[in-house]
């Protein structure tokens, strides 16, 4: 079975698309083959991270997007397969430049989530995703599977949360971060008492640290002391590059001249992939 | 696209709220306009008449009624085409039943919005 990891946290702009973007082309250019999913809403982040949202949604626009990430949960998803063949599941998957291949987002995530309310029975309302990766992904053989969640609890959360089972949650140097934290773990513990699914908290990766602050520096420390099995090896320097590279659909690694921040971030990205890769293998 | 995969893709297509909402609110405004011409028909304020200008469907239509056995052919293929029983057909039920038919394949909604006008029309004063 590929390792799965999903990056989770209940609260938007703490990095979960970048991290999941540079933790994939880490663990690619490390030899692992690397499949990157995005469930984390319709704008469709993560392909814009690699430059490939426009053909995303090109075809979106002219309705030939389908099937797609969101037509995987549904009740015909096996029919489908079976009248399209390999084909259907190959529909999905978009190759990137950097060595990592990603199934993009669809604005059917949207309506999606509420047809999941409707399903009455919690474990079929949040196992669709799981069983379509254990059915229909594990068998084209990725060493790592890494999903993008929504930056909120919804059923399409508890889906990526149910599959994975191990939670990257990376954190900016903040009071909100760390109390988020606090109330992921307690609703980790509640999936795990409730539904009988253990749902680990792989990593806590420290994220846009500007380590010039004093603040920063008391902010990782306490992480460090509340999460020291989860806490990530290197924090992820605050860089202007890692914007700049995202907006121009490509992360630091495809970088030509990285600035010393940057090149700080790759150096964290790498240990911390290889650090994850290691935990979530342990399972 | 065989037919059975397009259906398979419109019954497994999800969407955006905010442009479901839009259809929803769409067809919920055609819906009023329908229930409201339809009282007027009761009313006897319009009639129940529609009419075209067409030149080849009036003399394709008046031809047919020269080759009764055709327009026979015809009206069954239709009613079967939607589904309906197998029954009698006529000038004016040939061209209903192709409105019909056109309309459902053009667009599913506005035969949901008729369907809906004339039931409420109908269970109104129950």
């Amino acid at each position: 079975m590929s390792a799965r990891v999903a990056s989770f946290l209940d609260k938007g702009g703490t990095g979960k698309t970048t991290s999941i973007a540079h933790l994939g082309v880490a663990l690619a250019e490390q030899g692992h083959d690397v499949l990157l999913i995005d469930l984390a809403g319709k704008q469709g982040d993560l392909a814009k991270s690699f430059g490939v949202w426009e053909n995303v949604q090109t075809s979106i626009e002219g309705d030939d997007a389908w099937p797609n990430i969101s037509t995987v949960f549904d009740d015909a998803w096996e029919t489908i397969v079976e009248k399209l063949g390999d084909e259907a599941v190959e529909e999905l998957i978009v190759q990137t430049d950097e060595g990592v291949d990603l199934i993009p987002a669809h604005p059917g995530l949207d309506t999606l989530d509420a047809e999941l309310g409707n399903i009455d029975d919690a474990s079929d309302r949040y196992s669709r995703f799981q069983h379509f990766l254990d059915d229909y992904i594990d068998p084209l053989g990725y060493d790592a599977i890494l999903i993008d969640l929504p930056g909120m609890t919804t059923n399409v959360t508890y889906n990526g949360l149910w599959a994975a089972q191990n939670v990257l949650a990376p954190v900016e140097m903040g009071p909100f971060e760390a109390e988020q934290v606090g109330a992921l773990r307690e609703d980790l513990a509640k999936v795990e008492a409730n539904f009988d699914i253990s749902v680990d908290l792989a990593m806590v990766l420290p994220n846009k640290v500007d380590s010039r602050t004093k603040l920063a520096g008391e902010y990782l420390d306490a992480y460090q002391e509340e999460y020291p099995e989860a806490i990530a090896p290197e924090y992820v320097p605050s860089s202007q590059d890692i914007r700049n590279a995202t907006e121009q659909g490509q992360s630091i690694f495809a970088l030509e001249n990285p600035s010393g921040t940057a090149r700080e971030a790759r150096e964290a990205y790498r240990t911390n992939a290889e650090a994850l890769i290691e935990r979530v293998s342990e399972d | 696209m065989d037919d059975e995969i397009e259906e398979l893709k419109q019954q497994t297509s999800q969407g955006d709220r905010l442009d479901e909402a839009n259809a929803e609110q769409n067809r919920h405004a055609l819906k009023s306009s329908i229930l409201e011409e339809l009282e007027r028909i009761e009313a006897g304020d319009e009639q129940k008449v529609v009419s075209v200008w067409d030149g080849p469907m009036a003399a394709l239509v008046r031809a047919l009624e020269k080759h009764p056995d055709q327009l026979e052919k015809l009206g069954h293929s239709l009613q079967d085409e939607l589904g309906v029983d197998e029954g009698e057909v006529d000038r004016s039920e040939v061209i209903r039943l192709a409105l019909r038919l056109g309309l459902r394949t053009a667009s599913t909604e506005v035969v949901e919005a008729t369907r809906e006008a004339v039931s409420d029309q109908a269970t109104k004063n129950l």
